[in-house]
């Protein structure tokens, strides 16, 4: 009746059966619908981030979960044996068993941000067997989150600078030109500390620890919570223990997040020291950017400047 | 009902997905030529429908990808579809550039405009039926905390109720109020009302207002079980199912698309050189309470009557100074009686009516999208001089013969001064419009 869509019936596969770079593949196709960068997907490499539009394939966040799901649906595994963890038997772990549908496990997939380390994460579970050839091109997560932070900074000051011709009067023009100015402090800064990996690694330990130390206040917080509940417990005071219950939750929610984040942080701290050579090249080219937005911006500056 | 004084608005850019036409070209080439949209659909008789025909848009995947990128495209419903393409030529067609091909979420908002745009069923329909329901029904056998991830991270834009407006919103980058209204039958004039409403007391320069309707047989498959109210009679010959006023209307035909109108303050219109393309003078709606005589499906007659001529007071018009009569007129036992309030709201005779036509016989009753697909007809027929005809009548039912001079049979190259456009809807909701040819009069920018 109405326009057909043209949505493709996709049958499972055996990863087994797949060579990296066929399961790479795979996964670049299964995400296509929520490319809103055609073009970056188009052209997507291993290294090719999900998520953003800068030089990612456009993938909004709100999608994370489908790109899981398209990874699911495409492949078949032989890690299906279901084994309860001691500590909760309502969650398991992943053992070899029958070939059946594949199963990403709540957190493994975290650090996938790329097709490359969908593939590894998948190396990483037993659902197919390393292949260090095909790894050694794979940028790190580490660096993925290094050199697309930035490309976002190199982003911010062109945005920012394109602001300065169309100012709408002076004080306008002086508040751009004050951001510029701070901009280009940072973007110096950060380029610098990329040709140092001991300069990435100590910002990066830095940035662990402040998260690291907000999640043991949250987790502080919370055993506080959960004691003065215990002890509420013991009164009639229901209204004080549905208060208690509501921050118990709220406390919980906020700590899932920042265990997320310092998962993030740490993965970051921990690998962004040692280099592999493409994740070289890829520094080399955002300094490069990076420098030469800083030099337009100086050159705007000194126009703008002579001009006012 | 005294106003107080209000911008003038005006219509500035107009954008169609109808079945007998896709674009505003399209759609009045067919309107001029008599052409009908509806077809015999196979889904339809798999599926063991009584009315086996119905309006789609004669619309393909590859015309979609010509004008929205597939990564768009994939998180729309049928219904959305058919909003986003009408606004970005609605837009494009006002002077407003847009062109989601080349990229569109950078562009800045525009904070001056908004839009209502309304669906009656259809919102998501489509996706419902064939993923979110499925998946749903598998959902105790799925694995623990899994049982509907498969639905995906799109789907509740896809079903929620403001899905085509916020659609709208998107592409074009409004800063306005956007929502979603909706009233059965009334959606579209009713949008038209609220948009209208915006504009004239300064809560935008612009909005985009109409309707979109899918065209999944879900939408349509509870008209299919009440009696009657669908055409049953003319599977065989599908053009000729849709017969407003006719003595042989058995029922409406079932249509879908979408319309969407550039409502502008004058003021913005002249400011910026805008092609206006008519005045919307007046717009009102309520409703007949489903009180005497008025029930959840029949409307009320004093609430007819007393939309019509709310519009036409406010308008200052007195019945003579009508040209045309876009009615609601949907192929079914009601038309003679709305023929009737025409006349008894206009205050006069059956055979001094003006002209009075109905959209619906060619692109059959869109639903929520019908009153602003049936609207922007009317614009059309304003800009371009023109009244389309009333198609399938020849065989005028009797209780209307008398007013049988005033159906245009054929197209009629004419000035078109006033026009009125009415909406009744299921649950007794009513809504008019009032539009009048611009004639450039800008000295006053409100009323």
């Amino acid at each position: 009746m109405a326009f057909k869509r043209s949505g493709a019936v996709v049958e499972a596969v055996p990863l087994e059966a797949l060579a990296a770079s066929d399961v790479e593949r795979r996964i670049v196709e299964g995400v296509r619908k929520y490319a809103s960068h055609q073009d970056n997907w188009a052209k997507a490499d291993k290294n090719t981030p999900f998520l953003g539009s800068l030089i990612g394939m456009g993938i909004e966040s709100a999608n994370l979960v489908d790109i899981a799901m398209s990874i699911e649906r495409q492949f078949l595994t032989r890690m299906t044996k279901r084994v309860p963890l001691a500590d909760d038997s309502s969650k398991f772990r992943l053992e070899p068993g029958e070939l059946g549908p594949l199963m990403i496990l709540e957190g493994q997939d975290i650090h996938a941000a790329t097709p490359g380390l969908a593939v590894k994460m998948l190396m990483d579970n037993g659902h197919m067997p390393k292949d260090p050839a095909y790894l050694r091109d794979v940028v790190s997560f580490a660096y993925i989150v290094v050199v697309g932070e930035a490309y976002r900074l190199n982003d911010t000051l062109r945005r920012t600078l394109r602001k300065l011709p169309s100012a709408a009067d002076p004080a306008a023009r002086q508040e751009i030109a004050a951001n510029v100015k701070a901009l280009v402090q940072q973007a110096r800064s950060y380029a610098e500390a990329l040709t140092d990996p001991a300069a990435v690694v100590r910002s990066r330990r830095e940035a662990y620890y402040w998260e690291r130390s907000e999640l043991q206040g949250l987790e502080a917080q919370l055993a506080e919570v959960t004691e003065k509940l215990k002890q509420i417990a013991l009164s009639d005071d229901t209204g004080g223990a549905d208060k208690l219950r509501s921050q118990q939750v709220s406390l919980r929610l906020r700590l899932n997040t920042n265990r997320t984040r310092l998962r993030v942080a740490e993965e970051v701290a921990n690998h962004s020291g040692e280099r592999i050579p493409v994740e070289e090249e890829k520094v080399k080219n955002v300094r490069q950017v990076l420098l030469a937005s800083v030099a337009e911006a100086g050159r705007a500056m000194d126009a703008s400047a002579a001009g006012a | 009902m005294s106003r107080p004084p209000r911008r003038r608005v005006v219509v500035t850019g107009l954008g169609v997905v109808a079945p007998n036409g896709v674009g505003v070209a399209a759609f009045r080439d067919a309107l001029q030529a008599g052409r009908s949209g509806i077809q015999r659909h196979e889904t339809l008789r798999e599926n063991n429908f009584a009315c086996q025909i119905g309006g789609v848009p004669p619309l393909t995947e590859e015309d979609i990808l010509r004008v929205l990128p597939f990564s768009t495209y994939q998180k729309l419903s049928e219904a959305m579809v058919y909003a986003g393409l009408a606004a970005i030529e609605c837009a494009r067609s006002a002077g407003i550039p847009v062109d989601p091909m080349q990229g569109y979420l950078d562009s800045p908002v525009d904070w001056s405009s908004g839009a209502f745009i309304g669906s009656g069923l259809g919102g998501g329909m489509d996706f419902l039926y064939d993923e979110f329901f499925p998946i749903l029904g598998q959902a105790p056998k799925s694995e623990p905390g899994r049982g509907v991830a498969a639905i995906g991270a799109d789907a509740v834009p896809k079903v929620m109720g403001s899905s085509v407006s916020v659609t709208v919103g998107r592409i074009l980058g409004l800063g306005g109020q956007v929502s979603t209204n909706s009233s059965a039958c009334t959606t579209g004039t009713e949008a038209i009302f609220e948009g209208w409403k915006n504009v004239a007391f300064g809560f935008a320069d612009a909005m985009y207002v109409g309707g979109a309707e899918g065209s999944h047989f879900g939408i349509w498959a509870g008209f299919d079980a009440m009696r009657n109210v669908l055409c049953s009679s003319f599977n065989e010959a599908p053009e000729l199912g849709s017969r407003p006023m006719s003595a042989t209307a058995c029922g409406f035909v079932p249509g879908s698309g979408a319309g969407v109108l550039r409502l502008e303050s004058l003021e913005s219109a002249l400011a910026r050189d805008a092609p206006i393309l008519c005045e919307l003078v007046s717009a009102f709606c309520n409703s007949g309470g489903q009180r005497d005589g008025g029930t959840m499906t029949f409307p009320n007659p004093e609430g007819v009557v007393r939309c019509i001529r709310t519009v036409l007071e406010d308008s200052g018009i007195g019945p003579g100074d009508v040209t045309l009569i876009n009615g609601h007129l949907t192929s079914t036992a009601a038309d003679p009686f709305e023929v009737a309030n025409w006349a008894r709201a206009l205050r006069v005779e059956p055979e001094k009516l003006p002209l009075i036509q109905s959209t619906k016989s060619m692109v059959g009753h869109g639903l929520g999208a019908a009153g602003a697909v049936e609207a922007i007809a009317v614009v059309d027929q304003i800009a371009g001089r023109y009244v389309h005809p009333s198609i399938n009548c020849e065989d005028v039912h009797p209780e209307i013969r008398r007013a049988e001079a005033s159906i245009p049979r054929r197209l009629l190259c004419r000035e078109v001064d006033y026009a009125l456009k009415a909406s009744f809807g299921f649950g007794d909701v009513n809504g008019a419009l009032v539009f009048r040819s611009f004639d450039g009069d800008s000295r006053s920018l409100t009323r």
